[in-house]
C-alpha cells in the first residue's frame, strides 16, 4: 500500500515558509537603497568608494544568503546569521556617513522598514514606537546637557553605540516577534494537513466499510431468501445448512459493523454530533423501540419517565447506541423477571440505569466485562451468537462524553445493574 | 408497483430484483448512473433505489439531478448502499433522499417494506 503517513513536520514548515526567502533580503534592498539615496543628495561627503564597495558586499552577501545559506542551514542559523549581518551591514553604513547629522535619522528607519516588511503592520508600530522612544531619550539627554556636544569622536562613538543598541534590541524584538508569527503559521499549516489525514482515513474507514459489506450483504440476502422459501423448497439437511450460513452472515454483519465502530473511535475518527437531547424521550423511545420487538419471553421491560430534567449536551444517536446494546443484554439474558429502567439527575451529573433480573455477573468478571471479546461462561450458556464486543463499544462511547460506565451486580444468577453517567457540563 | 433499481453490482441487481419480481413488483435495472437516469425519466418508476458508489456517475450526483428534474423530482428515492449512514446519511438528507438504508442491514425482504410504506404515504 502506497505510504501516506503522516508528514514530518519539516515539510509543513516548508509550506508555511515559502514567501520568507523574499521577505528576509528585503532589508538589505532597503540598505541598498539608502546608500543610493544619500548617493544622490548634493553636497554629500561620502566616499564613493567606500559606498559602491559596501553595496558590492551587500549584493555578494545577499546571492549568498539566497543561494546557499538559505538552502543548506536550519531556519534558527540562518537567520542568526541575517540577524548579525544586518548588525554589520548598519554598522558600516554608519561608518561610511561620515558627516551623519543630516542622515542619522534615515538610520533609525532601516530596522522599523525591515520589521515592517517582515511583520504584521501592528508589530512594525510597535517597534517603530520603542525606536522613537531612544529619539526622545536622545533629544531629553541633549537637553539636560549630558549629551556630548562639540567632540566629534565622542559624539561619533556615542551615536554608533546608540544605533548599534537600537538595532539590536529592534532586530531581537523583530526576531521574536517574527518567530512567534511563524510558529503560528507553522501550527496552522500543521494542523492543515493533520486534517487532511484525518478526513482520508475516515474515507479509508468508509471505503473499507463499503468493501467488506458488499460481498456480505450478498450472501445475508441470498441466504435470507433460500431461509424463507422464497427461492424454492429446500430438502430438510440443506434448509439447516442454508440456516447456519444464514444466522453466520448476520452475525459476520454485526462483527464487521462493530469493529469499524471500535477502530473509528480508538483512532479518535468519530465525530461526536452534539446537540440538546431530553434524555427522558431518548430513554423512552429506546425502551419503546424495545417493548414493540420483545421476544415472545417472560420479561417485562419498565421506564418511569422522571420529570424536569434538564436537557443535556449529547450526539443522540451515539448514546442511542448505548441505550440498545445495554438494553439488549439486559432483555437477552433475563430468561424471565423484569427489567427497569431508571433516569435521574444529581451533582451535575445525568445518570441512567438498567436493572434485570438475568444471568447477573460474577465476582471474578466485574473487570473484565468492558474489555473486548469478553463473554463470561454464564452468558455464553444463555447465547452464543454475541461478539462480546458491546459493552466495549459502551464503555468508549460513554468515554468520548467524558462519562462512565459500570456494572453493579450481588452474583450469579441474581440479575445485575448496568449504569452510565454523562456530565451536565462539556 | 414500479421500482427502478440503479446498482453497478451485478449480484445486487440480481438478488433484489429476483425478490423484487416474486414479491409482485415491477422492476426496472439500471447498471449505471447515466442509464439509470434514463430510465428514470422513460419509465417514471413510483420508487428509485439507487446505490452510491458507481463508476463516473455517483449516485449522490444522480440524486441531485432527480431532484433538479421536474418530471421525477416526485420520485421517492432511497439510497441502497454500503457507505455507513454517518458518511454519506446527512448529505443524502440533504438532497432530498427519501430513505437511507444500508445493504448488509437491509435484506431484501426489509426493502420491499420500505418500499411499500413509501408508496403508501
Amino acid at each position: 500500500m502506497e505510504d501516506k503517513s503522516i508528514p514530518a513536520w519539516s515539510e509543513v514548515k516548508g509550506k508555511a515558509n515559502r514567501y520568507e526567502k523574499i521577505i528576509e533580503i528585503s532589508t538589505w534592498v532597503i540598505i541598498v537603497a539608502i546608500i543610493f539615496g544619500v548617493q544622490i543628495i548634493p553636497n554629500r561627503n561620502i566616499d564613493d568608494t567606500k559606498a559602491y564597495l559596501l553595496i558590492g558586499i551587500i549584493i555578494a552577501f545577499a546571492l549568498l544568503y539566497y543561494l546557499i545559506i538559505y538552502k543548506y542551514f536550519s531556519r534558527s542559523k540562518r537567520l542568526y546569521i541575517k540577524d548579525i549581518a544586518d548588525i554589520v551591514l548598519i554598522g558600516s553604513l554608519i561608518l561610511i556617513l561620515k558627516d551623519w547629522g543630516q542622515y542619522f535619522y534615515a538610520l533609525f528607519f532601516l530596522p522599523i522598514a525591515a520589521a515592517a516588511l517582515s511583520l504584521q503592520f501592528i508589530n512594525a508600530l510597535l517597534i517603530a514606537a520603542i525606536a522613537s522612544l531612544f529619539v526622545v531619550f536622545e533629544i531629553f539627554l541633549g537637553a539636560q546637557g549630558l549629551y556630548p556636544q562639540g567632540n566629534q569622536i565622542y559624539e561619533g562613538v556615542w551615536q554608533i553605540g546608540l544605533i548599534l543598541v537600537i538595532t539590536i534590541f529592534c532586530r531581537l524584538l523583530a526576531m521574536q516577534i517574527r518567530q512567534e508569527k511563524s510558529a503560528k503559521e507553522e501550527s496552522i499549516a500543521y494542523q492543515k494537513v493533520l486534517e487532511e489525514e484525518y478526513h482520508r482515513q475516515k474515507e479509508f474507514l468508509s471505503m473499507t466499510s463499503h468493501q467488506l459489506f458488499t460481498p456480505l450483504s450478498m450472501i445475508r440476502g441470498f441466504t435470507s431468501m433460500l431461509h424463507d422459501g422464497t427461492l424454492g423448497e429446500m430438502t430438510p439437511k440443506q434448509e439447516d445448512a442454508v440456516d447456519e450460513i444464514y444466522v453466520s452472515s448476520k452475525r459476520m454483519v454485526n462483527l464487521v459493523t462493530e469493529l469499524l465502530s471500535i477502530s473509528k473511535i480508538q483512532s479518535g475518527k468519530l465525530e461526536l454530533k452534539k446537540e440538546e437531547v431530553k434524555i427522558e424521550d431518548l430513554v423512552q423511545e429506546s425502551v419503546n423501540q424495545f417493548n414493540n420487538a420483545l421476544p415472545k419471553k417472560n420479561v417485562t421491560l419498565t421506564f418511569k419517565k422522571p420529570e424536569s430534567l434538564q436537557p443535556i449536551q449529547v450526539d443522540k444517536e451515539k448514546i442511542r447506541q448505548v441505550l440498545y446494546i445495554l438494553l439488549d443484554n439486559a432483555v437477552k439474558y433475563t430468561t424471565f423477571g423484569k427489567v427497569t429502567v431508571n433516569c435521574r439527575q444529581e451533582k451535575n451529573e445525568t445518570i441512567v440505569s438498567i436493572k434485570d433480573e438475568g444471568a447477573g455477573i460474577k465476582a471474578e468478571d466485574f473487570d473484565k466485562i468492558f474489555q473486548p471479546f469478553f463473554r463470561s461462561k454464564n452468558i455464553l450458556e444463555l447465547d452464543n451468537k454475541g461478539t462480546g464486543l458491546g459493552l466495549y463499544i459502551g464503555r468508549l462511547l460513554i468515554e468520548t462524553h467524558h462519562g462512565k460506565i459500570w456494572a453493579e451486580s450481588p452474583g450469579n444468577d441474581r440479575g445485575a445493574t448496568f449504569t452510565f453517567s454523562l456530565p451536565m457540563v462539556r | 408497483m414500479k421500482v427502478l433499481i440503479i446498482d453497478d453490482e451485478k449480484g445486487i441487481l440480481k438478488m433484489y430484483s429476483e425478490y423484487f419480481k416474486i414479491s409482485g413488483l415491477e422492476v426496472v435495472q439500471a447498471n449505471d448512473g447515466e442509464t439509470g437516469m434514463k430510465l428514470a425519466k422513460e419509465q417514471k418508476p413510483d420508487v428509485i433505489l439507487l446505490d452510491i458508489i458507481m463508476p463516473r456517475y455517483n449516485g449522490l450526483d444522480v440524486l441531485k439531478d432527480i431532484k433538479k428534474d421536474p418530471d421525477i423530482n416526485k420520485i421517492p428515492v432511497f439510497l441502497l448502499t454500503n457507505l455507513p449512514q454517518e458518511s454519506s446519511g446527512s448529505k443524502a438528507k440533504e438532497l432530498g433522499a427519501y430513505g437511507y438504508l444500508v445493504k448488509a442491514e437491509y435484506e431484501p425482504k426489509m426493502v420491499v417494506d420500505k418500499i411499500k410504506e413509501a408508496t403508501k404515504k
